[in-house]
């Protein structure tokens, strides 16, 4: 494999590649894409031995989303193995590997453990009541909302909702957004 | 299901304004509100029809409130467009209420025959919204899942029960991240505010 500078960018690439058929779901990146094209053609065995090595790297470090303490003990200790271990470039590469792409292979991993629907669009507009339990009523400005939800970690839609809300219902749910607040204050350090 | 029997309270008394009303004023009023319904932006000029009804001549005791009027002939009318109704279903409704006189009825039809068809044609979602019975939450935190050991992942689960015209309930699950819940709390106090300055 070439090397240039600090990194390797061929097997840089490699690992995008495999970061990107793993996680982001784009199925072009095959086996014979990332032994031919991005690797340069090398034989089969030897890309066999680097896909189960380094897959397994990436794998571990996704599975811990590793911050970076983490991941230089990782990475030393995979350098000190006795079989197959990452040469000095090769832990650099996969440290400027995760610094790219950690936090979207975590998102992704997030998504795919969500299995109700998240919002994709909220759309809103003041309009008037149009149920009334007065005729006086029927004029009170309300507020007419949109939502669009779909499967996580997809841009999808696969359900409208839409409601209307007068300014006490509204002031309702003003109510329990703020109990939500508290309750995030209160129980997560963020 | 006849289209008054959920009207709303102070019904009858507006419908008795109504009858009093010369036609061509009636006529006015039905063609606004039929315009109103169909192009849903923008407001009917109510303080117009105000002064317009204080001029006229009524018998002593009794008062006419434009804005009534008004909102009975929305109510009307959107209920007649929710279920569609022909010219001659509508005449049958409102005279079955023994509410309206002969002169109103004759307004109603004519502007019903006239402008009906394209009010009715609108998608129905134009004229009827559902309205949200309930909003439950929970927030969580997601540990761990066979894909990720460390998923470390808060989120907001809200569950919205919403009504809808036909009376069946429709529940709607929602996971939010917490900067997503938070987006969702900035645009609630926009609606907020947007409706004080309304």
């Amino acid at each position: 494999m070439s090397s240039s500078g600090e990194v390797d960018k061929t097997l840089l690439a490699f690992l995008n590649g495999l970061a990107r058929r793993n996680f982001f779901g784009e199925n072009q990146f095959t086996d014979e894409f990332l032994r031919d094209e991005v690797l340069g053609n090398i034989n089969e065995d030897d890309y066999a031995v680097l896909l189960k090595r380094f897959n397994g790297i990436i794998l571990s470090m996704a599975s811990g989303d590793m911050d970076y303490t983490q991941l230089d003990a990782f990475l030393t200790s995979q350098m000190k193995k006795r079989q197959g271990a990452l040469s000095e470039i090769e832990a650099a590469t996969v440290r400027r590997f995760w610094k790219t792409q950690k936090n979207k292979i975590h998102e992704c991993l997030v998504a795919s453990s969500t299995w109700d629907s998240s919002l994709k669009n909220l759309s809103w507009r003041v309009d008037v009541q149009s149920k009334a339990r007065h005729i006086d009523q029927l004029n009170q400005p309300s507020v007419i909302v949109e939502l669009k939800v779909g499967p996580a970690g997809k841009e999808e839609v696969n359900d409208v909702v839409r409601f209307e809300l007068n300014s006490e219902k509204l002031s309702e749910l003003l109510s329990q957004v703020n109990d939500i607040q508290k309750a995030i204050d209160t129980h997560m350090q963020v | 299901m006849g289209i008054l029997t959920n009207a709303p309270q102070g019904f009858s008394e507006a419908v008795s304004m109504l009858n009093v009303l010369p036609q061509s004023l009636l006529g006015e009023m039905c063609q606004d509100v039929m315009a109103f319904l169909q192009y849903k932006p923008g407001f009917i000029n109510i303080d117009n029809y105000e002064i317009s009804v204080s001029m006229l001549p009524v018998a002593s005791g009794q008062l006419i409130k434009a804005e009534m009027c008004i909102n009975a002939l929305k109510y009307i009318f959107r209920s007649a467009a929710l279920q569609t109704l022909s010219v001659d279903a509508l005449v049958s409704e409102l005279k079955s209420s023994l509410l309206f006189q002969d002169n109103s009825l004759v307004v109603l039809k004519e502007v019903w025959k006239i402008e009906g068809p394209h009010l009715c044609s609108l998608p129905k979602q134009a004229l009827s919204v559902g309205e949200l019975i309930s909003m439950d939450w929970n927030l969580g935190m997601s540990m761990s899942s066979n894909s990720c050991r460390s998923l470390n992942s808060p989120h907001v689960g809200l569950e919205l029960k919403v009504s809808e015209s036909r009376g069946e309930i429709k529940t709607t699950n929602i996971h939010m991240s917490l900067p997503e819940f938070q987006n969702f709390a900035t645009q609630l106090k926009e609606m907020s505010n947007a409706l004080e300055t309304a």
